[in-house]
């Protein structure tokens, strides 16, 4: 309770406060611009995260994450285009309630539920989070190496209908961590003669440039991206209580199968807002509305993809395993303040955690008040011209990269892994494994290598311990999985080049 | 170009990458080191991994229809534009330093807006030179994060003294 109080005081901060609210205007606005998204709201507002103390950073990055992914829902009712890829199911009802004159209630819809599925996620986080966090002291070495290797097969797995390619992109990650460093002895390696690659690449140009700035040249150099236009009445109007109670089961059932579908690795909110979406479809007495403006489809979308938010923190914080691109920047914003998640967070950083739950349950409470104030801005501002926004992003993420640290190499790494991230987008390589596999690959590597000299060389000692043996049989099982579903693919692929 | 000759140099470029990155963990310095001490054990493993990955890709390319793999969504690019813009981005990130945020900035958001094809000069000069005063103020005054080069409050006494 002191924990908890002591969390309220601090996001009562004005500055705090403000922070958290800016962020999640901000998050609202970027991820209902399509084609920018969570990552790129939360990559952008990184830099800044290095002159904040940990409560601010904290606050200014749940807004950020919880107001884009609600965000993308704005675009996709208004202007049939999901702002971001979490939203993509919202656009099946969200819009046909626009054409119909109803775009207002819809939003209204939508925002009601993401926010209960956002709540609901939060108290599944505070529940679940410490729960994995001392289950997670068990782990040594070996069980850490299971558990990234099973981390990063389950991104792989369903990043891409390309098993090889999602394989290639998640080694990539991996190969570029290696650089700099060796965690365990200290060489220098893979520096290719260059003193600045000695010191490694830092993980903040890294991201920018592998999303951030491969998203701007992405929409720059990309012919079928399409003018933004509004058709019809923009507005907000929330829905009457007594429909909101009617619908309570397709409310929390989609927010149960989002967070749960948040706490696996890889997956993430677009799935879980299709698998809520096909399972409100199925289950309700209103089928046959699904497609034509039916609410409980916005709501099954919204629900799912907002709480995806608390679930995805729980191995995040309580493992230190982020399950998709968006935790794992999350993951790094807390390295850069000096904090490692993981089951000691819980121990070490009790009331910082406390914060986090206290921060993201009022996060989710603001879009209520922000969601009828930011759809009319949000109807303005996608009326900006593109190139002056590409611009301005352009100028930000240069100068929110090269004062991280001072220095001009880091504008090179960004620009070097801004162009790659566009050649890998072209030749259709996922960059979700990239960035998992870069984050997770300084873990993996050591506790790798820790457990070998604890087995004395003898790999087959990983294979006895039994956590590490039931997430070795897991990837396994993935791995096969997705192996044995593209090999079918792949299959009818060849049989038509040869018919 | 085709999904195939996409894939192939694809498959190819990452071969090609994994060679480069396989030599340079060839060091005679770790050669009778044990697996687990060995710094070049690792990321050797992941060349060779990396190398069999892009020989499945130019395999699947050669051997599927068309050279379309399952996944594969042929993007419509303007290489033109986008090299430009990389270009131009090279060339902001190159002066950011030696000629400063204020300079580099001022000349390089109007040029990219305009590149990009937006003329309106009443919105574009108010915008640059918002966003370049604020973005100093903002790093500046707010974070204490001094941008390189001259500030604004070098640019505003040469001004009242050129005044």
């Amino acid at each position: 309770m002191d924990g908890f109080l002591l969390a309220l005081s601090k996001l009562s901060d004005p500055g705090v406060f403000l922070l958290m609210l800016g962020g999640t205007a901000a998050g609202v606005l970027i991820g209902a611009m399509p084609g920018l998204g969570s990552v790129l709201a939360i990559t952008l507002a990184l830099p800044l995260t290095f002159v904040l103390a940990p409560e601010p950073s904290v606050a200014l990055l749940l807004g950020l994450y919880a107001g884009s992914v609600y965000g993308g829902s704005l675009s996709a009712i208004l202007i049939n285009t999901p702002g971001t890829p979490q939203a993509a199911a919202t656009v099946f009802d969200g819009y046909p309630m626009m054409q119909k004159g109803q775009g207002d209630l819809a939003l209204g819809w939508a925002t009601t539920a993401s926010v209960i599925g956002g709540l609901i996620s939060v108290l599944v986080l505070i529940v679940a989070a410490p729960t994995l966090a001392r289950f997670g002291l068990r782990f040594g070495p070996m069980e850490y190496f299971a558990l990234g290797l099973f981390a990063l097969t389950c991104v792989v797995s369903v990043s891409q209908e390309n098993l090889a390619k999602g394989l290639i992109a998640c080694v990539l990650g991996l190969l570029v961590a290696t650089m700099g460093q060796d965690p365990l002895t200290g060489d220098v390696r893979l520096h290719f003669s260059s003193f600045d690659l000695m010191a490694g690449i830092a993980l903040v140009p890294f991201l920018v440039g592998l999303f951030a700035l491969s998203e701007v040249l992405w929409r720059v150099a990309e012919r079928n991206a399409g003018k933004i236009e509004i058709h019809g009445r923009t507005g907000f109007r929330f829905p009457p209580l007594r429909d909101i109670l009617s619908r309570w089961r397709v409310f929390g059932k989609s927010a149960m199968i989002g967070t749960w579908i948040g706490t696996l690795p890889g997956i993430g909110a677009t799935a879980s807002s299709m698998v809520s979406y096909a399972e409100a479809k199925r289950s309700s007495p209103n089928a046959a509305n699904f497609g034509k403006g039916e609410p409980d489809g916005v709501i099954a979308a919204e629900s799912a993809n907002n709480a995806v938010t608390g679930g995805a923190l729980v191995p995040t914080l309580s493992l230190g395993i982020p399950g998709d691109p968006i935790t794992a920047v999350m993951l790094g914003a807390l390295i850069i303040q000096g904090i490692t998640p993981g089951p000691r967070l819980f121990v070490d950083n009790a009331d910082l955690m406390t914060f986090i739950f206290v921060a993201l349950f009022f996060v989710n409470l603001a879009l209520l008040v922000l969601g009828p104030l930011l759809g009319p801005i949000f109807a303005r501002a996608v009326r900006a011209p593109e190139p002056v926004l590409l611009g301005v992003i352009l100028v930000l993420l240069a100068i929110g990269t090269f004062t991280v640290n001072y220095n001009a190499f880091d504008l090179k790494v960004m620009l070097v892994a801004g162009i790659g991230g566009f050649l890998l987008r072209y030749g259709g390589f996922p960059l979700a494994p990239v960035v998992i596999g870069f984050v997770l690959g300084p873990m993996i590597e050591l506790s790798l290598r820790q457990g070998m000299v604890i087995a004395r060389g003898d790999f087959l000692v990983f294979f006895r311990q039994p956590i590490a043996l039931t997430l070795f049989i897991a990837s396994a099982a993935f791995l096969l999985w997705s192996g044995w579903r593209f090999w079918n693919d792949w299959r009818r692929a060849a049989k038509g080049k040869n018919a | 170009m085709t999904p195939r000759l996409i894939n192939l140099i694809g498959g190819g470029a990452i071969i090609g990458l994994s060679a480069l990155f396989y030599a340079q963990t060839l060091s005679e310095r770790f050669a009778s080191a044990p697996l687990a001490r060995n710094p070049m054990a690792f990321p050797r493993l992941l060349t060779i991994l990396l190398i069999v990955g892009g020989l499945v890709v130019i395999a699947q390319a050669v051997f599927t229809r068309r050279g379309a793999l399952p996944g594969d969504v042929a993007a419509d690019v303007n290489w033109p534009r986008a090299v430009l813009i990389a270009a131009l981005a090279g060339a902001y990130f190159w002066a950011f330093e030696p000629w400063g945020f204020l300079l580099a900035t001022a000349l390089f958001l109007p040029l990219v807006i305009v590149v990009l094809g937006y003329r309106r000069a009443l919105v574009i000069v108010p915008v640059s030179a918002v966003t370049v005063v604020g973005l100093w103020y903002l790093f500046a005054r707010v974070f204490q994060i001094r941008p390189p080069g001259t500030g604004m409050d070098e640019v505003l006494r040469m001004i009242a003294g050129g005044g």
